[in-house]
């Protein structure tokens, strides 16, 4: 039907909005001049923008604003925005005690986590299970295929270890790892495949892998994507909001047709422990995903995290030396730290 | 005082600066909450929960886009994060067929709609364009409600979703097609002869 049409559909709708220019309005309209099907759309379209615009503006209780000037000045009264305190104080105290604290800390972990660490520390990963590798998910469990998935002559990918980019000749392999709590996998997934398939990319496969408790770990998805579909899911799942950080750029400039391999998994434990890692940054992302952010930190860093694990590794052997002193040093600064804080936010009383 | 002013207010920290701010834009923020989430309680939280978050991130608005397009951006994440903690409970059937495949839309917008001037949006009219727009996947639904409910430029929506110009024109299209779909099929439509059992027919 719409190759029928030499303007493009969502022309019309942009048309009703006044959002196109002067010579792409003029084309519409010529075009609706002929053909009665556009005309019709545009009808359609036109009146389920008036229903909308019939919806009455729903006003907010009365109330909401006093609680929200309430609810503002409480958060007001104990803590004054960032840049503000920064300004005013310079670095402050507390910070540099938690500082020196974190520091003595840091080693007394690693050992904590490294003595601790156990399989069932993920908890999202099966207890036995040893976590899949990040770059070879192949031997997923096939779940559940979908009815409509089309197998041609020559589809191979699949198959194929999706390394990043470069399959076959025509067949782009491309990657996208998000990296999600449990329960948003699940939606996720379905959201980007519903936005791959309105945009005309096919679903040729999904796996979904379960761990021993029957949570879904991971889902992949691999679709027959042109180029702009491959760009759409990419913004489409980061629009889900919060939950997914950034594609890899692969995955945003898809400009061969192709297949995408869209892989949504939950936090799992990384292969090489990056000991104190997933811990750490939880404090420093207020905003947006934790689970996300440490993930990517992981994957950026993860060559001085190594470095890093050798310097550890010689440190422990004399930390574990040391280990009830420090862990005690460690504990006195922390609780100096913190009242020292609380000093500050209550204030002194005068 | 302009808004500029107060936004620069409200960030060294003048919480009544920031409050003429919030009297601005509470109508707004909750009456998009309300289309994305269909119920007052909901729409009362995420307003709150928005304008909380906005307060203590203020500093880090550095006025590239307008200071609505910033609040609008966070309360849609706000929206977002309400659906998905939603959508734990009713959980997505991978296996079911899509509502909005191409093919049907178009059979859909070839169709008739009520004209709604005939329809006189009554209160049941109402709330079925309410529902139809509560049926629509998140990502359409919130460009709808940008659009066509609190009327805003596609250029803001590019900058509230975070996503290019032509995906904002793309993507209005198909929700548009998408909801004109659902209000075909909604029970209320059913004498003009557009129900659901029509639809299925060609699959």
């Amino acid at each position: 039907m719409n190759s029928r049409c030499e303007i493009p559909r969502e022309n019309l709708s942009a048309y009703i909005d006044g959002e196109l220019n002067s010579e792409e309005s003029m084309r519409v309209e010529e075009h609706l001049s002929t053909c009665p099907e556009c005309r019709r759309a545009l009808e359609s379209l036109r009146r389920t923008r008036e229903f909308l615009a019939g919806l009455p503006s729903e006003s907010p209780p009365e109330d909401l604003r006093v609680e929200l000037r309430e609810a503002i000045s409480g958060v007001a009264a104990q803590d004054v925005p960032r840049t503000v305190r920064g300004r005013r104080r310079g670095i402050s105290l507390a910070a540099v005690a938690a500082a020196a604290a974190l520091v003595l800390l840091l080693p007394v972990a690693a050992l904590l986590s490294t003595q601790l660490m156990v399989p069932g520390h993920d908890r999202l990963v099966a207890e036995s299970g040893d976590p899949l590798p990040a770059e070879a998910p192949n031997d997923v469990g096939i779940m559940g295929s979908p009815p409509e998935i089309e197998p041609e002559g020559d589809e191979e990918a699949p198959e194929e270890t999706p390394g990043v980019a470069g399959a076959g000749e025509d067949t782009v392999v491309v990657r996208d790892s998000l990296t999600l709590r449990a329960h948003d996998v699940e939606w996720v997934s379905a959201n980007a495949r519903m936005i791959a398939e309105e945009m005309g990319g096919v679903l040729r496969k999904q796996s979904r892998t379960f761990d021993s408790r029957g949570g879904l770990v991971e889902s992949i998805l691999i679709l027959d994507a042109p180029p702009e579909v491959t760009a759409a899911v990419g913004e489409g799942i980061m629009d889900m909001g919060t939950l997914v950080a950034r594609t890899t750029e692969e995955g945003s400039e898809g400009d061969i047709d192709g297949t995408m391999e869209l892989v949504i998994s939950v936090e799992r434990t990384p292969d090489v422990p990056p000991i104190v890692v997933e811990e750490e940054p939880a404090e420093a992302v207020a905003y947006g995903s934790p689970s996300l952010l440490a993930g990517e930190m992981r994957r950026s860093f993860s060559g001085s995290w190594i470095r890093f694990g050798a310097w550890v590794g010689n440190a422990l052997v004399w930390v574990a030396g040391h280990l009830p002193h420090l862990a005690f040093f460690a504990t006195a600064f922390f609780l100096s730290a913190g009242v020292v804080r609380l000093i500050r936010r209550r204030g002194f009383p005068r | 005082m302009n808004e500029e002013q107060l936004v620069g207010r409200a960030r060294s920290g003048d919480i009544e600066a920031f409050e003429a701010l919030v009297s601005e834009y509470d109508g707004r923020i909750y009456n998009m909450a309300y289309r994305m989430l269909g119920n007052p309680e909901d729409a009362r939280d995420v307003t709150q929960d928005a304008f909380l978050k906005a307060y203590s991130s203020i500093g880090g608005f550095r006025g590239d886009a307008s200071f609505s397009t910033w609040l609008y951006r966070i309360a849609k994440n706000v929206c977002l994060d309400v659906l998905r903690r939603r959508s734990r409970r009713t959980v997505f059937s991978l296996d079911d067929p899509m509502e909005t495949e191409e093919g049907e839309l178009d059979r859909q917008l070839a169709g008739e709609l009520p004209d709604p001037e005939d329809a006189l949006l009554d209160s049941e009219v109402r709330d079925a364009v309410k529902d139809a727009i509560l049926r629509l996947p998140p990502h359409h639904r919130s460009i709808i409600v940008l659009r066509d409910i609190e009327d805003l430029s596609y250029e803001e929506i590019a900058e509230i979703l975070e996503i290019g110009l032509g995906t904002v024109k793309s993507r209005l299209y198909r929700a548009r097609s998408a909801l004109s779909a659902n209000l075909a099929s909604l029970e209320l439509f059913h004498h003009r002869g557009v129900g659901p059992g029509e639809r299925r027919e060609g699959q």
